[in-house]
């Protein structure tokens, strides 16, 4: 068999991709020094748009499935939205702070993380992790509180439009 | 500094020193965002049924959907985890052989996007837009259900009237 007939599989030519495109390379860079902020874009890229456009080409046929899509389109864009907003305003100052207080506490002499690494991420995660489920009915309150004032205004959109 | 006195506290410490260990890591990594799932479940049932403003009869879809959502996403992440894994290292040992700058930024971003591109797409685009009609179906299903009990109480009730 000759080299040149072998064909490169997909993580190779994955590879070969990022290799060559600097704004690709970028972009990863970028995920790295902040994952939950591009955790939260790309969340809410897919909820805003991708999500209600295809719940809305679904096609239905009465009048309440018409109804129930529009209403979990409106959920989709508002959590989107919120999801977003809970990274930028919450998530990615707490992780700036856990980084700090992990560089100070491994420092910290008297303690049990003194020149410690896993014990120091162990409690950044536990913190983490604890915050995000001890918020969350706060943030699913903040959820479904968007969901009739955004299913209104479409329905009074399409309603414009179908009266012109 | 609340997080650092938080950090210091005898309890935490104390918490963090007896819980030392790998496997217990491992395990919790495993575990928890099953039970993160599970309590945003049971945290958007309560929300949908707090909401005054939400049209009683959207209820029912969206708690079909919440549920729903909640059973298929704490069965589908475990095995989606190990498949997500398995393909990232894959895609970042053919990395390392690449010229290209910072790679260990680029290798680190590549196992944050990777597993971030694939679940948001298959737990919060795919198994939603899925859950959609068959909320809506399941709502209408058990809505004629009741009717048709409630019928029956009734003409029960004339039976033995």
């Amino acid at each position: 068999m000759r080299i040149n007939n072998i064909k490169p599989n997909i993580y190779q030519r994955l590879a070969n991709k990022i290799e060559k495109s600097p704004r690709l390379q970028n972009i990863l860079k970028k995920v790295d020094s902040n994952p939950s902020l591009a955790n939260g874009m790309f969340v809410c890229a897919t909820a805003v748009l991708l999500k209600p456009t295809t719940i809305m080409a679904i096609p239905t046929k009465d009048k309440d499935s018409k109804e129930d899509a529009i209403y979990s389109s409106a959920k989709s864009i508002g959590t989107g939205f919120v999801d977003l907003a809970i990274a930028y305003l919450l998530f990615v100052p707490i992780n700036k702070h856990l980084d700090k207080v992990g560089r100070k506490i491994f420092n910290e002499a008297d303690s049990v993380y003194f020149h410690n690494k896993e014990r120091c991420s162990a409690y950044k995660s536990i913190f983490n992790r604890v915050a995000k489920i001890a918020l969350l009915p706060i943030f699913a309150w903040a959820k479904f509180a968007f969901i009739t004032p955004l299913a209104e205004r479409y329905k009074k959109y399409r309603s414009k439009h179908e009266s012109k | 500094m609340k997080v650092n006195s938080i950090a210091l506290g005898k309890r935490i410490q104390n918490f963090i020193k007896k819980t030392d260990s790998k496997e217990f890591y491992a395990k919790l990594d495993r575990n928890l965002p099953i039970l993160e799932t599970f309590s945003a479940g049971l945290c958007y049932c309560g929300a949908i049924q707090l909401q005054n403003n939400l049209p009683k009869e959207r209820k029912p879809s969206l708690m079909w959907q919440a549920i729903l959502g909640c059973i298929a996403g704490m069965s589908v992440s475990k095995a989606l985890d190990g498949f997500i894994n398995k393909h990232k290292e894959l895609l970042c040992k053919e990395l390392e052989k690449k010229n290209i700058p910072k790679v260990n930024n680029v290798i680190k971003g590549t196992r944050v996007f990777v597993p971030l591109v694939t679940s948001a797409l298959v737990t919060r685009y795919a198994i939603p837009v899925i859950l959609v009609p068959i909320s809506s179906w399941l709502s209408k299903h058990f809505k004629k259900e009741k009717v048709v009990n409630l019928n029956k109480g009734v003409d029960n009730k004339k039976y033995l009237a």
